[in-house]
C-alpha cells in the first residue's frame, strides 16, 4: 500500500484531509471508508467515495497491485499524546478505506507498558497498533509481541540513525519512529543574569557554583536545581546522564552490565551531594517525578530543571517563567567536555503481534514516517521530529509553517545522546538501579553499597539470563 | 426425581401446602432441582472467576518460561524454585516487613478510633444522619485518587500542609514527608487510617445498634457503671461484628497496593513497597522468558493468599463464639 506522497505536495495533505489531495489518495488506494467490503482483495478499485464526502478518486498510480484495507483498527497511545492522535485519525481516515479508533493509556510510560503486557498475556487482538517507548523494543520483540513492520516508501532511510537503530533487531524493523526525545537543561535566564551570569553552566561544577550564588543573592527562597529522583524511571535516567557526562558506560565489553563501576559510584555520590552537600536540590526530590518538577519550574522559584522538550511548549502559554527560560545542552563533568550527556528517548509505533487487522496497522505506520506527519507533529505538537530533514532550515522555506524554534535548540541536544540498554529485561534492570540510586539519594545506603546491592541483584537476574 | 405429591406434604408441613405443590407441579422440577438449577450458574461463575485464577497462579509459581503465553510458548516445571528465589530475595522480606507494620500498627488503630466513632454516632444527636454519612466520605473515595490528593497534600514545593505547619511555626521549612523513608511510612499508614477508620465505624455502628437495650437498661438498674456496661454487654456482643470488622480490614491492608502505588510508588527507596506492589513489580518488570517475572509474581501472590489466609484463620479461631448470636 503506498501513499502517494510523490505525487501530492506534502502541504496539499496536511491542510487538506478532507479535501481534494486526500481524495485523490483514496482513490489511488482503492479507499472505501464505509469498511463494508472485507478484506483487501486485489487492485485498487478507483472509487474512493467515502463517508467523508471524498470525491471519486482516479485509481491509475498505482501499479503495484496493492489491495484496499477495511475495517477498524485500534491505536493506543499515551494520554498526552491525544491531540495527535486526533490528527493521525483525521489524516488515517480520508486517505485509508479504514477507520481509526484511539484509545489512551495513562501518560506514565510504566502504566502503558502495564496495559501492554496484560494484553498480550492474553493474546488480544483488542488493539492493533500502538505507541512503543524506545526502551521496550528489545523486550517485545523477544517475547513475540511486536509484528515485523514494512518499510515499503523507504521512510525510514529518511530518519535520524538512533530511532531507527533503537527499532531494528536482527536487521529487521519492528516499529515505526514516530518522534524523539533528549533531556536538556532548563534554566532562567533573568535570574543568571541579574546575578551576573551570561552563560548556562557547561559542567556539573559551575552548575552547583551557579545555583549557589544566584541563590545567595536572590531575596527568594529558590530552588537551585532540580531534576527526577524519585523511585522510577527518571532516575535511572539521570544517574546514566551523570554516569556518561562522566565518560562512564553500562557496558562492560563482554556483554555484561555493571554500575558499581568508579564512574557510576561517583555519578550517585554527585546526586546524593546536590542535595546534602552542595543543597541547591531540595529534600523533595528523592520522590518527585518528571511532570512534578515541570510544575515545580513553572511556578517560578527554580533555577535551573533537567526535563524533557514536552515541557518548553508548555511554558509558552503564560506561565511565570514565559520569556524568562531557555533550553541548553546538560552539562558534563570537568574534563569530559565532549561526553554525551543526554538520554534519547522516544515513541515508534508497533503492530500487535495478535492483531487481526495488521495490514490496515501496517497503513498507519506507513503514514507516520511522512514529512506531512512529521511536519505536523513538530510545528504544531512540539514533538522532535524523527526525519532528518526537518532539522534543516531549507525545508521549513518551502512550508507554510515556520520552523519551531525548539527544533535548533535540541538538535544541538539530540546529537549528544547515549541510548539505554537495549536488553529484553531492560525494565528489570531500570527497576533494580532506579530502586538503589533512590536508597542512595534517602541516605539510606551509601552509593557505593546501593550500587553494589545492584549488581548483586544484575549479575544474578539479568548477566546470567 | 424424588418428588412425588406424598414427599412433598410430608417436607412442607400443612400450611402453605397447595400453592406450592401447584407451583412445582406446573415446573415440573423438584425442590432439589431447583436447587441445583439456581446454585449452578454461581458455582460455574465462581470456578471460573475465583478457583481458576487461583488454581492458575499455583501451578504459574511452579514453572518458569512463559507460563502467562501458554501452551503456545515454551514452559518447564521448575518446582519450587520460584519459590527458593522469593525467600532469597531481601525485597520480598523488606516488603513482608512493610505489609506487617503497615497492617498490624493501623488496623488497631482503626478498631480503637473507629469503636469511638460508632459509639459516638449512636448517641441522640440533632445532625446525627447528616454525620454518619459525612464520616464515610473518606471510605467512598476511590483508593488511587485519595493516594494523589494526599501526594499533593504532602508535597513541600505547593502541598498545603507543610505550608500551614510552616505558617503557624511548627516547622522552620516546608518538610518532605514522603521523600524520607520512616516518615514515608508513617505518612502512609496514618493515611489508611484517616481513610477507612470511618468504615470500621459503619461495620460496628450496625453491631452496637443490635445490641438490645433492655440489657443496658436492666444493668443499670442493678447499678452497673458505664464501664461495666461497655465491658460486660457491649464487647461480647459485639465480638463478631468485631470479628467481621477485623477481617474485613487486616485483609485488605495487607494486601494494600493502591495506596503505596499512588502515593509514593514503593519509594523512597523501597520503604513503603507493601507485599502486593512487589508482586506487582515482579511480575510486571520482566514478564518475559529469561526471567520468568509472571512466575516469581506468581509465588509471591501465593504466598500473600496463604499469609492472608493465616490471619483469617486466627482471627477466627480467637474470636469466634458459638455462644453468641
Amino acid at each position: 500500500m503506498v501513499w502517494k506522497d510523490d505525487t501530492v505536495r506534502r502541504r496539499q495533505i496536511l491542510k487538506g484531509a478532507s479535501v481534494g489531495g486526500a481524495a485523490l489518495i483514496a482513490g489511488c488506494t482503492g479507499g472505501n471508508g464505509n469498511g463494508g467490503n472485507g478484506n483487501g482483495n486485489g487492485d485498487g478499485n478507483g472509487n474512493g467515495g467515502n463517508g467523508n464526502g471524498n470525491g471519486d478518486g482516479n485509481g491509475d498510480g498505482n501499479g503495484n497491485g496493492d489491495g484496499s484495507v477495511s475495517g477498524t483498527i485500534n491505536f493506543v497511545h499515551i494520554s498526552s499524546f491525544e491531540p495527535s492522535a486526533g490528527d493521525f485519525k483525521e489524516a488515517y481516515d480520508s486517505q485509508t478505506g479504514a477507520t481509526l479508533e484511539a484509545q489512551s493509556t495513562p501518560a506514565e510510560s510504566s502504566s502503558t507498558r502495564e496495559y501492554y503486557v496484560n494484553q498480550f498475556a492474553a493474546q488480544s487482538s483488542e488493539f492493533d497498533v500502538g505507541m512503543m517507548d524506545v526502551v521496550w523494543p528489545a523486550e517485545f520483540v523477544n517475547a513475540g509481541w511486536a509484528a515485523e513492520v514494512n518499510d515499503p516508501n523507504g521512510l525510514t532511510d529518511e530518519m535520524l540513525e538512533t530511532p531507527v537503530e533503537t527499532v531494528t533487531i536482527d536487521d529487521s524493523l519492528y516499529g515505526m519512529p514516530m518522534f524523539t526525545d533528549a533531556n536538556g537543561l532548563y534554566y532562567r535566564t533573568d535570574l543568571l543574569e541579574e546575578a551576573g551570569y551570561d552563560e548556562p553552566p557547561s559542567t556539573y561544577m559551575e552548575l552547583v557554583n551557579i545555583a549557589q550564588d544566584v541563590m545567595e543573592q536572590s531575596d527568594e527562597d529558590l530552588n537551585g536545581y532540580i531534576w527526577q529522583g524519585g523511585s522510577n524511571e527518571g532516575l535511572t535516567i539521570m544517574w546514566l546522564n551523570w554516569l556518561w557526562g562522566m565518560g562512564g558506560s553500562v557496558h562492560d565489553g563482554d556483554g555484561n552490565l555493571v554500575v558499581n563501576t568508579q564512574e557510576g559510584v561517583d555519578a550517585l555520590q554527585h546526586a546524593v551531594d546536590l542535595i546534602y552537600e552542595y543543597e541547591i536540590t531540595p529534600q523533595s526530590i528523592p520522590s518527585s517525578g518528571t511532570d512534578g518538577n515541570r510544575q515545580t519550574f513553572q511556578q517560578g522559584s527554580t533555577i535551573f530543571m533537567r526535563n524533557w522538550p514536552y515541557a518548553y511548549s508548555l511554558f509558552q502559554d503564560d506561565t511565570p517563567v514565559t520569556d524568562k527560560f531557555a533550553v541548553t545542552t546538560m552539562p558534563t563533568a570537568e574534563g569530559h567536555e565532549d561526553a554525551n550527556n543526554s538520554c534519547i528517548g522516544g515513541w515508534s509505533l508497533f503492530i500487535n503481534n495478535f492483531s487481526e487487522n495488521v495490514d490496515a496497522a501496517q497503513e498507519l505506520a506507513n503514514y507516520v514516517g511522512t514529512a506531512e506527519a512529521q511536519e505536523q507533529l513538530a510545528a504544531e505538537r512540539s514533538r522532535l521530529p524523527v526525519r532528518a530533514d526537518l532539522y534543516e532550515d531549507s525545508y521549513w522555506e518551502d512550508s507554510d509553517a515556520d520552523k519551531p524554534a525548539f527544533l535548533d535548540r535540541f538538535s544541538e541536544i539530540l546529537n549528544r545522546t547515549s541510548a539505554r540498554p537495549a536488553i529484553p529485561s531492560y525494565s528489570q534492570w531500570s527497576n533494580i538501579v532506579y530502586t538503589e540510586c533512590n536508597n542512595a539519594l534517602t541516605e539510606q545506603k551509601t552509593p557505593q553499597e546501593a550500587l553494589d546491592d545492584a549488581q548483586d541483584q544484575i549479575d544474578s537476574d539479568i548477566n546470567e539470563g | 426425581m424424588a418428588g412425588s405429591p406424598t414427599d412433598e406434604r410430608v417436607r412442607f408441613g400443612e400450611e402453605d401446602l397447595r400453592g406450592r405443590l401447584r407451583r412445582y407441579r406446573n415446573l415440573r422440577i423438584t425442590e432439589e432441582e431447583l436447587a441445583v438449577a439456581l446454585l449452578t450458574p454461581v458455582l460455574l461463575f465462581l470456578l471460573a472467576v475465583s478457583f481458576y485464577p487461583i488454581v492458575d497462579t499455583v501451578w504459574a509459581s511452579l514453572h518458569s518460561g512463559y507460563v502467562i503465553q501458554t501452551p503456545t510458548q515454551p514452559f518447564e516445571f521448575v518446582g519450587i524454585a520460584n519459590y527458593e528465589k522469593l525467600f532469597t530475595d531481601a525485597s520480598f522480606w523488606n516488603a513482608l516487613g512493610v505489609s506487617l507494620f503497615y497492617t498490624f500498627v493501623s488496623v488497631p488503630i482503626e478498631l480503637v478510633f473507629g469503636l469511638g466513632l460508632a459509639l459516638l454516632l449512636k448517641s441522640e444527636f440533632k445532625w446525627k444522619y447528616l454525620a454518619q454519612a459525612a464520616i464515610l466520605f473518606p471510605w467512598a473515595l476511590p483508593t488511587v485518587i485519595n493516594a494523589k490528593i494526599w501526594a499533593w497534600l504532602l508535597n513541600p514545593e505547593y502541598g498545603v500542609i507543610s505550608d500551614i505547619l510552616v505558617r503557624v511555626g511548627i516547622l522552620s521549612s516546608p518538610y518532605p514527608f514522603l521523600s524520607i523513608p520512616d516518615v514515608a511510612l508513617y505518612s502512609m499508614t496514618g493515611i489508611t487510617i484517616w481513610k477507612t477508620t470511618s468504615f470500621m465505624a459503619l461495620i460496628l455502628l450496625a453491631g452496637l445498634s443490635s445490641i438490645p437495650d433492655h440489657l443496658y437498661e436492666s444493668a443499670r438498674m442493678d447499678g452497673a457503671s458505664r464501664w461495666r456496661r461497655f465491658r460486660d454487654i457491649t464487647l461480647p456482643l459485639l465480638k463478631p461484628t468485631i470479628l467481621v470488622a477485623l477481617i474485613f480490614r487486616t485483609l485488605p491492608a495487607f494486601q494494600a497496593f493502591g495506596l503505596p502505588y499512588g502515593l509514593t510508588g514503593g519509594g523512597p527507596g523501597e520503604a513503603t513497597t507493601t507485599l502486593v506492589l512487589y508482586t506487582q513489580q515482579a511480575a510486571y518488570n520482566n514478564p518475559g522468558p529469561t526471567n520468568g517475572g509472571f512466575a516469581l509474581g506468581s509465588a509471591a501472590a501465593t504466598v500473600i493468599t496463604m499469609i492472608a489466609l493465616a490471619i483469617a484463620l486466627v482471627y477466627v479461631a480467637t474470636l469466634y463464639d458459638p455462644e453468641v448470636r
